[in-house]
C-alpha cells in the first residue's frame, strides 16, 4: 500500500499531465482545432523524447532525427498504398529498417565526437531527403498519399477526419509508454552509462564502459521512437513528401525537448506543449494575414527562455521548486537552533 | 567539358570559402555554432539588392556597405544573444542563434515577401571571358577573385594584426588570454562582427548571379557548416581548401549524375572524409 502510494507521490506530476491529456480532449468537445494540436504535441514530444535519449542522456547531438522520423513515415505510406499494409505493420516495419540504419550508419559514425558528429547526422539526413526527392517509386517529388479505409477502424488506427478522439488516445497511449520506457531507462544501468559518457567519454572508457556500443544502443531506440512518431505522422496528415527529412523537422524535435529542458523526461512535452499551444494561440492573434509574425515572436521568445534559463522550462520548475524546499529546510533549522543570531553573540 | 565544369566549381569554391571563413571564425573562437549565419548572408544579399535597387548601385561597389551592415548585424548578435549564453552548454547557445536565425527569416520573408529578388545588369553580368576553349564568365571570376582576395585579407589580419593575435589567443585558450591582459568580450565582438562582414561581402559578390529567397538561408547554413567541419573548426585556410573542393565536387556531381544529386553528393563526400579523418581534412 504504501508502495502504491509512493509512486503516485513520484510520479503526481506526470499523472497530472496524464489526466489533463485524457480530460481536454473531451472537454473541448469536438473542437477539430485542439485535437489537432493535442495530437500535434503528443507525436513531436514523442519524437523528442527519442531525441532526448541520444542528445540528451548519451550527449551525443543529432541534427538529423528527421532521417528516422521520415523513414517511420515513408515506411507506413508506401506499404499502405501499394500493398494494403495496415498501418500497425507499416510502423513495425518502420521501427525495424529505422533501427536497422541506425545502427549502420552510427556504427561507423560514432568515430567522430561533438560538432563533427552533429554535422554528420544533418548530412545523412540531407542525402535520405534528396534520395526520397527523386526516387519514383516512393513518388518522388510529388511524395505519396495514403488511403482512408472506413471499413476497418480498428486496423486502420481508426482515423476517422470528423471524429479525431480515438486517434488523438492511440497517440496518447502510445506516447506514454514511449514515457515509460525513457523513464525507466533515465534510471536504469543503461542510463547512468549514457550519463557517464555524456560527462567524459574517457571516463568512461576507463571505468570499462565500450562508449561505442552504448551509443548506439541510444541511437537505436532513440531511431525506433522517431520512427513510431512519423508512423503516426503520416496516419495523420495522410500525406508524405521528402520535406519530412529536412533540417526545419530535425530543429523542431531539438526545440521542443530543449525549450522544456534537455536530459528531463518531462522536457520534450513541456515544450511541445508550450510550443504548439504558442504557436496556435498567435495564429488565433495574428491570423492568416502576416504569416510570419508568430514565428518571429516564437524565435524572440526562444531566445529569451534560453537566455534566461539554459535548463528550459522544466530548469524554472526545478528553480522553483528548490527554493521552496531550501527555505523550508532554512525554516527547520531555525526551529531546531532557535532564532539565529541569538545566542551567537553576533558582535565581532 | 569537364574541365570547364571545374572551373566553374573552383570559382564557386572561392565564394563558399569565404561564407564558411566567417562561419569558422565564430566557431573557432567561441566554439558556438551559428545557425544564423545562413541569414547573415540572406540579410547580406538584401542589402546588396536594396542598395542597387533603389540607388542603383552595383553589387560590386556596394560590397562594404553591406560588409559594413552585417558587421554592425554580428556584433549586435554578439551582444543581445550570444554574450548571455557563452556560459551555458554549446546546445543552449545553438538554439540562442537557431531562435535568432527564426526571427531574422521570418523578418526578410515579411519584409521582402518569399518571391525570387534578381540583381540584373551589373557591371560584370551575362560578359564571358574566353581563355583557350574555356568560357569563363566575369560575375563569376570578379565573384571568385573578389572572395579569395577577402579570405586571405581575413588571414593576414588574423595573422599579423595585434587584434588577430588576440582572437588567436583567445580560441586557444580563453582563460589564459583573460590573464594575459585581452580584453575577451571584446575580442568576441569583434569576431563576431568580423563573420558577419565576410558574409555580407560574400552575399555581394553573390548576388549578380544569385536568386535572393529567404527560403534558400538555411541550405547556405548547412552548406557551411558541412565546409567548415571538413576543414576543422576554426581553422581558416582548411575552409578555404574545403570550399574549394565542396565547390568542385558540387560541380561534378551537378555533372555527372544530374543538378538533384549535386548537395547529396557533398554530404555522402563529409561522410567518407570523415571516416578517414575524424577532425576533418586539415583539424588535428
Amino acid at each position: 500500500m504504501v508502495k502504491i502510494k509512493n509512486i503516485f507521490k513520484e510520479n503526481l506530476f506526470a499523472l497530472i499531465l496524464l489526466a489533463l491529456f485524457i480530460i481536454v480532449p473531451l472537454a473541448v468537445g469536438k473542437n477539430a482545432d485542439i485535437h489537432n494540436i493535442i495530437i500535434y504535441i503528443l507525436i513531436y514530444a514523442m519524437v523528442g523524447e527519442g531525441w532526448n535519449l541520444i542528445t540528451g542522456f548519451a550527449g551525443q547531438t543529432s541534427f538529423g532525427h528527421a532521417a528516422y522520423f521520415g523513414i517511420g513515415a515513408y515506411a507506413v505510406a508506401v506499404l499502405g498504398n501499394k500493398y494494403d499494409v495496415v498501418p500497425w505493420a507499416g510502423m513495425l516495419a518502420g521501427i525495424l529498417i529505422a533501427t536497422t540504419l541506425a545502427f549502420l550508419i552510427n556504427f561507423q559514425l560514432f568515430r567522430l565526437k561533438g560538432h563533427y558528429f552533429a554535422i554528420a547526422t544533418l548530412a545523412v539526413a540531407e542525402i535520405l531527403r534528396t534520395l526520397f526527392s527523386v526516387w519514383t517509386y516512393v513518388g518522388s517529388g510529388d511524395g505519396i498519399k495514403i488511403l482512408f479505409r472506413p471499413d476497418n477502424k480498428v486496423l486502420w488506427l481508426a482515423i476517422d477526419v470528423r471524429n479525431r478522439l480515438p486517434f488523438l488516445y492511440i497517440t496518447l497511449a502510445l506516447f506514454v509508454l514511449v514515457f515509460i520506457l525513457c523513464k525507466s531507462l533515465e534510471n536504469s544501468k543503461m542510463g547512468f552509462y549514457w550519463k557517464a559518457i555524456r560527462e567524459s567519454h574517457e571516463v568512461a572508457e576507463s571505468i570499462g564502459i565500450n562508449p561505442q556500443h552504448y551509443k548506439v544502443y541510444a541511437m537505436m531506440l532513440s531511431a525506433a521512437i522517431a520512427a513510431v512518431g512519423g508512423g503516426l505522422y503520416v496516419q495523420f496528415f495522410k500525406y508524405v513528401d521528402s520535406v519530412v527529412f529536412s533540417l526545419d523537422v530535425s530543429m523542431i524535435f531539438v526545440l521542443v525537448t530543449v525549450l522544456g529542458g534537455i536530459g528531463n523526461v518531462y522536457g520534450p512535452i513541456i515544450g511541445s506543449i508550450i510550443y504548439y499551444t504558442l504557436d496556435l494561440s498567435m495564429r488565433r492573434l495574428f491570423g492568416g494575414t502576416t504569416s510570419g509574425i508568430n514565428l518571429i515572436i516564437f524565435g524572440i521568445l526562444l531566445v529569451i527562455v534560453v537566455v534566461y534559463q539554459p535548463r528550459g522550462i522544466m530548469g524554472i520548475f526545478d528553480d522553483l521548486v528548490n527554493r521552496r524546499r531550501l527555505a523550508k529546510e532554512k525554516a527547520l533549522q531555525r526551529l531546531d537552533t532557535g532564532t539565529p543570531g541569538e545566542g551567537s553573540g553576533g558582535k565581532a | 567539358m569537364l574541365s570547364q565544369v571545374i572551373i566553374n566549381g573552383i570559382m564557386t569554391g572561392f565564394v563558399y570559402a569565404l561564407v564558411a571563413v566567417g562561419l569558422t571564425l565564430t566557431w573557432g573562437v567561441m566554439d558556438i555554432i551559428n545557425f544564423a549565419h545562413g541569414e547573415f548572408l540572406l540579410w547580406g544579399m538584401y542589402a546588396a539588392f536594396g542598395l542597387w535597387s533603389l540607388f542603383s548601385l552595383d553589387p560590386i561597389l556596394s560590397l562594404p556597405v553591406s560588409a559594413a551592415l552585417i558587421f554592425i548585424l554580428g556584433v549586435f548578435t554578439y551582444f543581445v544573444v550570444v554574450k548571455r549564453v557563452l556560459k551555458a552548454s554549446g546546445l543552449t547557445a545553438l538554439l540562442a542563434t537557431f531562435g535568432l536565425s527564426m526571427v531574422l527569416k521570418n523578418l526578410a520573408q515579411m519584409i521582402f515577401t518569399a518571391n525570387y529578388k534578381n540583381v540584373t545588369n551589373t557591371i560584370f553580368a551575362s560578359k564571358t571571358i574566353k581563355l583557350g576553349n574555356f568560357f569563363i564568365r566575369q560575375d563569376y571570376l570578379a565573384a571568385a577573385v573578389g572572395s579569395l582576395t577577402l579570405t586571405l585579407l581575413v588571414l593576414t589580419f588574423i595573422n599579423k594584426t595585434k587584434t588577430g593575435v588576440a582572437i588567436k589567443a583567445t580560441s586557444m585558450n580563453r582563460s589564459t588570454a583573460q590573464l594575459m591582459g585581452i580584453n575577451t568580450d571584446r575580442i568576441f565582438a569583434i569576431t563576431f562582427g568580423l563573420s558577419g562582414a565576410c558574409v555580407g561581402a560574400a552575399a555581394a559578390l553573390m548576388v549578380p548571379f544569385t536568386p535572393i529567397t529567404p527560403g534558400s538561408c538555411t541550405l547556405y547554413s548547412v552548406l557551411a557548416f558541412v565546409i567548415v567541419a571538413l576543414g576543422g573548426f576554426g581553422n581558416i585556410t582548411g575552409a578555404l581548401y574545403a570550399g574549394l573542393l565542396v565547390g568542385v565536387v558540387e560541380a561534378m556531381g551537378g555533372y555527372f549524375l544530374g543538378t538533384s544529386f549535386k548537395y547529396a553528393i557533398i554530404f555522402l563526400m563529409y561522410l567518407i572524409v570523415m571516416q578517414i579523418r575524424p577532425k576533418g581534412l586539415f583539424g588535428w
